[in-house]
């Protein structure tokens, strides 16, 4: 495809078993309880990083903030497609395992809430 | 007979009093959590939590609380609190039956969203009215 021309790497299938990591700011956890609001979804969906081509320490480097002030989360990519998700990667150049849950179609605010109750109950912390 | 009545009415007030204060505890520590959270609080451009969002979910967990004793069903199970990204907050209500999450919106005029799941088949969701929304609290204690 054109698009896999022009970009640096080649847009793959994530396969079902891969971990996808997602960066949470310690605000969204309190005790064992994570936040809906740590998985927010933008136009182009929820944005994660595909651990094939990530560790979670380098998903919490930021230059907003420094790398304890947030927490990592690991999701199965199975799960997360069980949840009714699509999941889809979107490497860009500076970021190979960059990839996107994405919602179903059409959606309401209470449907979206859902989706995101789903996202916290498969959420596993693996760097805190 | 007389003995024992008030002594019931003494072991209410000392299971009471305390939920309470919790409950107020759990307020400002939350008030406290959210004025240190300034503009973009999560590097992706959060809005900082306004007072009047603050205050709502004061008001609608103090009223919750009060209808939740009228009806006779105790004081309200503390929920988490959390900021959101858009200003507005969550309050999530984790049990062994169910798990209830709202969220309670910076606009004024916006309705709350809210999702409860009995953790098998039984959900319910929607959008309502801060006003009606203990309605749906009180259905989660009575059917889940």
């Amino acid at each position: 495809m054109l698009t896999d021309v022009l970009m640096a790497f080649p847009t793959e299938l994530i396969p079902d078993e891969d971990i996808l990591l997602r960066r949470i700011p310690r605000q969204f956890i309190k005790g064992s309880y994570i936040s809906t609001r740590a998985f927010s979804f933008d136009a182009d969906g929820c944005s994660v990083n595909w651990a094939k081509y990530s560790t979670p320490e380098e998903v919490r480097q930021t230059e907003a903030h420094p790398p304890e002030y947030y927490m990592v989360g690991s999701l199965e990519t199975g799960k997360t497609r069980q949840c009714g998700l699509n999941v889809q990667h979107a490497p860009v150049n500076d970021n190979r395992s960059y990839a996107l849950i994405q919602l179903p179609q059409s959606n309401e605010p209470e449907d979206i809430l859902e989706f995101q109750v789903s996202l916290t109950a498969i959420c596993a912390i693996v760097l805190n | 007979m007389t003995t024992s009545k008030s002594l019931t009415t003494i072991k209410i007030e000392k299971i009471k009093k305390p939920k309470k204060s919790e409950l107020k505890d759990l307020l400002d520590d939350f008030k406290r959590e959210i004025s240190d959270l300034n503009e973009d609080w999560d590097g992706e451009g959060a809005k900082k939590i306004i007072e009047e969002t603050f205050k709502k979910v004061v008001n609608f967990l103090v009223d919750l609380n009060q209808k939740c004793r009228k009806a006779r069903l105790g004081s309200i199970i503390l929920p988490q609190i959390f900021p959101g990204t858009a200003g507005e907050i969550e309050l999530q209500w984790n049990t062994d039956r169910f798990k209830l999450v709202v969220i309670i919106p910076e606009n004024e005029k916006a309705t709350a969203i809210y999702y409860a799941t009995d953790y098998a088949d039984g959900k319910i969701k929607g959008t309502l009215e801060l006003e009606k929304l203990y309605q749906i609290y009180i259905t989660c204690l009575r059917m889940f």
